[in-house]
């Protein structure tokens, strides 16, 4: 069995979570849909292994974001919804937090564009949420997910783990008076490290940062709020 | 037919090259010191003449092997042949470490004149003269039309070594930027090390002087710890050491890279020594310190930072003024009690230009080029910090109980040095002094004893949120989602497959286990978000979004006891620089002692109102309830820890309020009937703006 969703067919549908229960409840709504659902049962040990599970053609998936409470998986769910959404396969993250996003989930919500609160998850949802992420893998966006280059204010940071550091920043684009954070990585190196050291060294001089990046401004709520390819100039 | 062609440059290549490198007079005159290195020298002299003004020179002199005329064309006049990643020793084992090539051009173009005297030391009966005008360039097309000679003379003075003159400078040099080059010339081949002397750097200057006496000084042995970490082959080792070089702790590379143990430092062989100094403290390690706290800051403002060191030669910028590149400034913002800032400490990274993973130096020369070797160097580095800053955290822990246990003697001890001294005077006032004393006693003992019910109490209630927490995290994670994930499914079933008539029977239970579903998944994330570590992090805070927030949490309560909560928020955005947490334990107790008050009373009509006025740079914050009021207690005693008038309530409430108030440099009041028939508190903030 399987639909066929903007011209792209999905056949089977991969079930994550460390809670065998809940994997069966994920099963329901896929059933419903007429889909093949495989609850992914083994250590996800590393991506690659990961990876390797999924047709990447004609699969999907729904994921949970805690993962490792077990020795299910040696990542939260946040890195495998990202990871899947960069090899171009439909993925949602179904977690009670769905309402108030964990800041690991917010910092990689470029690549994670639905996250369904646990009542929510139907079969109706599910095809909503694989078709934005169809959509998205071929530059379509939603008015609330598209990016816009924008300046962002940053008036402070401070270190949030060894290669993390919290920003708390304006994005005048999108509100003008409404404070937000947003974690970001300081390792590995990227191409926005040139931006993030800027950053840094602005705000240990005592001023205030400014500097520009993609940012969907379309957003409504702020931890829908996604920023990526920052820079300087 | 064919015709050859070839590369030429033109002069102003010469310009791109060396003066828009941007070299500091630092970096530069770096460059001349370290060629006069890789020659051999034991001593580099630096004259300074007439530096304050444009037009001055700076004459550069070794007692290095010098060059013949072969030398000087085939090696220094070629730009851009580096042999800074040779492996070749120099004859003393020395690691080359100048650029000969583009750093060097920066540094000789400083002036409008280059005077170059050498003496070889295999020909020291010969002198080397060359002179390089720069203008003569500017009128030429390419480079190679300019004509440089070499002069060969005799030399009867004998000695060997090479005289670099630098004529005509382009710009003056001011005072700091001495201060600059002094510092970094001294730290250029590593200070710390006792024995790695043999080449010596004299700057004619006073500021030198200054320093150099200053950097001899060196305050190790003042240090409160000295960490010693090495990488060998990608696995890491470390130790804190006291000043006498015992061991206090060790760590493995497990115990130092911890979550990713499994993992090797893909980093060049690294040796990390860092020295801290607790110069507020009041640690007992520290009281031995010899030098005075000041002496110790002036020298750790010159030198401290962490230096690195590629094959026993400084890299910069690395532990320069400003340059925190292992952001230990950042870190002890966050935890200023266990780390160490630039300011408390001194650092070296000593590394090889050469072996696996080995880091090469940018050609601007402003740093290693940021490889992952680089990144993972970083990573040891901080690593490091880290099981330092752990470390430190322990000992802290220790001496807290330890000192608990101490306090506990010495009361013993005070109390039979008074009993001591009451025995030593006459019998009725013996008598008179014993009543007195017990009566303090027994006062002082009841104190004690509250303050022990309290912190007891304040255990308990811990225990009891981190219980609820664990709770409200398995449930919903676990039950909470299964049975929400499955209604879902159960109307959705119901809409497709059950027949009208029959749809209600079933829609009835499923809608009531959703609603209930809801309720306890809603008291789950209420509990949960007052606990969120978050929330304890001092930032801006807006106190609408902050009283928003919370009464979106306690709705579930709110709307259990049937109560109307009213916002009367006053105009614009009013934030302060606070913790989350700490409003919320204000206003989270207000509420909630209304909601009980509501259900104690059975009162039946139930409205909390909350009502904020900015006030220059006060709010206002006022909580009302329909409630009772305060009728079984009097006004002043609710205040005191213990004191409640629910027979189930911990009394905690209203004490959390006042300290937390008082911390945040704000008041609160209380109307026993207030706006809406029961208690008011009016509550008083400091904010930074609207």
């Amino acid at each position: 069995m399987s639909i066929t969703l903007l011209n792209r067919v999905i056949d089977t549908v991969r079930l994550i979570d460390d809670e065998p229960i809940v994997r069966t409840s994920y099963r329901q709504p896929v059933d419903d849909l007429n889909l093949n659902a495989i609850e992914v049962v083994n250590r996800i040990g590393s991506l690659a292994e990961f990876e390797r599970l999924f047709n990447f053609d004609r699969d999907a998936a729904i994921c949970d974001f805690n993962l490792k409470r077990r020795s299910y998986s040696a990542f939260d769910g946040d890195v495998l919804v990202s990871h899947l959404y960069k090899k171009n396969v439909p993925a949602v993250l179904c977690t009670r937090y769905a309402d108030d996003l964990p800041e690991a989930i917010r910092h990689r919500r470029r690549h994670i564009p639905i996250v369904i609160p646990p009542e929510e998850l139907s079969e109706e949802a599910l095809i909503h949420a694989f078709k934005t992420c169809i959509a998205e893998f071929r530059n379509q966006y939603s008015r609330d997910r598209k990016p816009w280059r924008t300046l962002i204010r940053i008036e402070g940071c401070e270190p949030t783990g060894a290669d993390q550091l919290r920003l708390s920043l304006f994005i005048p684009g999108w509100n003008s008076s409404e404070g937000l954070t947003f974690t970001v990585p300081t390792s590995p190196r990227t191409a926005d490290q040139k931006a993030i050291e800027h950053i840094q060294k602005e705000l240990q001089n005592g001023e205030v940062a400014r500097v520009y990046a993609q940012v969907n401004l379309g957003a409504e709520r702020k931890q829908d709020i996604y920023i990526y390819d920052w820079a300087v100039k | 037919m064919t015709t050859k062609g070839a590369f030429r440059f033109s002069p102003k290549i010469l310009a791109r090259l060396g003066e828009e490198l941007n070299q500091t007079a630092d970096q530069s005159i770096g460059e001349l010191v370290k060629n006069a290195y890789d020659a051999d020298a034991t001593v580099c002299r630096i004259e300074l003449l007439n530096i304050g003004q444009p037009g001055g020179s700076i004459i550069v002199s070794d007692d290095g092997d010098g060059m013949d005329a072969e030398a000087i064309t085939e090696k220094w006049l070629v730009l851009g042949r580096s042999e800074k990643n040779s492996e070749t020793l120099t004859r003393k084992g020395r690691y080359p470490a100048g650029s000969k090539g583009l750093g060097r051009l920066a540094a000789l173009r400083m002036g409008e004149k280059v005077q170059l005297e050498t003496i070889p030391r295999r020909n020291s009966r010969r002198l080397h003269e060359l002179t390089i005008t720069w203008s003569d360039f500017d009128r030429a097309k390419v480079v190679e039309q300019v004509e440089l000679p070499i002069e060969i003379k005799k030399n009867a003075k004998g000695g060997h070594g090479t005289r670099t003159k630098l004529i005509g400078l382009r710009g003056k040099i001011n005072g700091e930027e001495l201060r600059r080059l002094a510092r970094s010339l001294l730290l250029l081949t590593d200070p710390f090390n006792e024995s790695q002397q043999g080449f010596r750097i004299e700057l004619l200057a006073p500021e030198f002087r200054e320093i150099e006496a200053l950097l001899k000084k060196k305050y190790f042995d003042d240090a409160s710890y000295h960490l010693k970490s090495v990488v060998t082959k990608g696995v890491a080792s470390a130790s804190i050491v006291d000043w006498q070089g015992n061991v206090l702790a060790l760590a493995d590379h497990q115990k130092i890279r911890r979550r990713r143990a499994d993992e090797l430092y893909e980093s060049p062989d690294v040796v990390f020594d860092m020295w801290v100094f607790l110069l507020g403290s009041t640690d007992e390690m520290f009281s031995a310190r010899k030098a005075g706290k000041g002496e110790i800051q002036n020298w750790l403002k010159q030198f401290g930072g962490v230096h690195v060191y590629q094959d026993g030669i400084r890299v910069s910028p690395y532990g320069n003024a400003g340059n925190d590149w292992l952001e230990l400034n950042l870190a002890r913002a966050r935890s200023p009690e266990e780390r160490p800032s630039t300011n408390t400490s001194i650092g070296r990274v000593l590394v090889s230009g050469s072996g696996e993973n080995a880091l090469i130096q940018k050609t601007d020369r402003s740093g290693f080029i940021e490889n992952e070797g680089f990144s993972e160097l970083k990573s040891f580095a901080n690593d490091c910090l880290a099981w330092l800053a752990r470390w430190r955290l322990e000992q802290a822990e220790n001496r807290r109980t330890r000192e608990k246990k101490e306090t506990t003697s010495a009361l013993s001890i005070h109390q039979e040095k008074i009993k001591s001294v009451i025995a030593m005077l006459d019998e009725g006032a013996q008598k008179k002094f014993e009543n007195a004393f017990a009566g303090y006693e027994r006062t002082r003992d009841k104190e004690t004893d509250d303050l022990r019910k309290e912190v007891q109490l304040y255990r308990t209630l811990s225990t009891a949120g981190i219980t609820a927490a664990t709770f409200a995290h398995e449930s919903q994670g676990n039950s909470l989602k299964s049975i929400n994930i499955n209604v879902t499914t159960l109307r959705s079933r119901i809409k497709k497959l059950v027949p009208l008539q029959s749809k209600e029977k079933l829609s009835e239970p499923v809608e009531a286990i959703g609603d209930a579903a809801k309720s306890l998944a809603t008291l789950g994330v209420a509990t949960l978000s007052i606990i969120s570590n978050n929330k304890r992090r001092v930032e801006r805070v807006e106190i609408h979004a902050v009283l928003d927030n919370l009464l979106k949490l306690l709705t579930p309560f709110s709307d259990g006891r049937t109560t109307t909560v009213l916002r009367e928020y006053g105009q614009g955005s009013p934030f302060l620089r606070t913790s989350v947490a700490a409003l919320e334990s204000v206003f989270a107790n207000l509420i909630n002692n209304s909601l009980a008050a509501f259900e104690r009373a059975g009162t039946e009509d139930r409205r909390i109102r909350i009502k904020t006025t900015v006030r220059e740079t006060k709010i206002l914050v006022a909580i009302a309830d329909s409630g009772p009021g305060i009728i079984d207690l009097g006004v002043d005693d609710i205040w005191l820890p213990g004191i409640s008038a629910s027979p189930d309530g911990t009394g905690l409430g209203l004490t959390i309020v006042k300290d937390t108030l008082r911390d945040l440099g704000g008041s609160i009041a209380v109307e026993a009937a207030g706006a809406l028939g029961g208690a008011e508190f009016m509550v008083e903030i400091p904010i930074l703006g609207t």
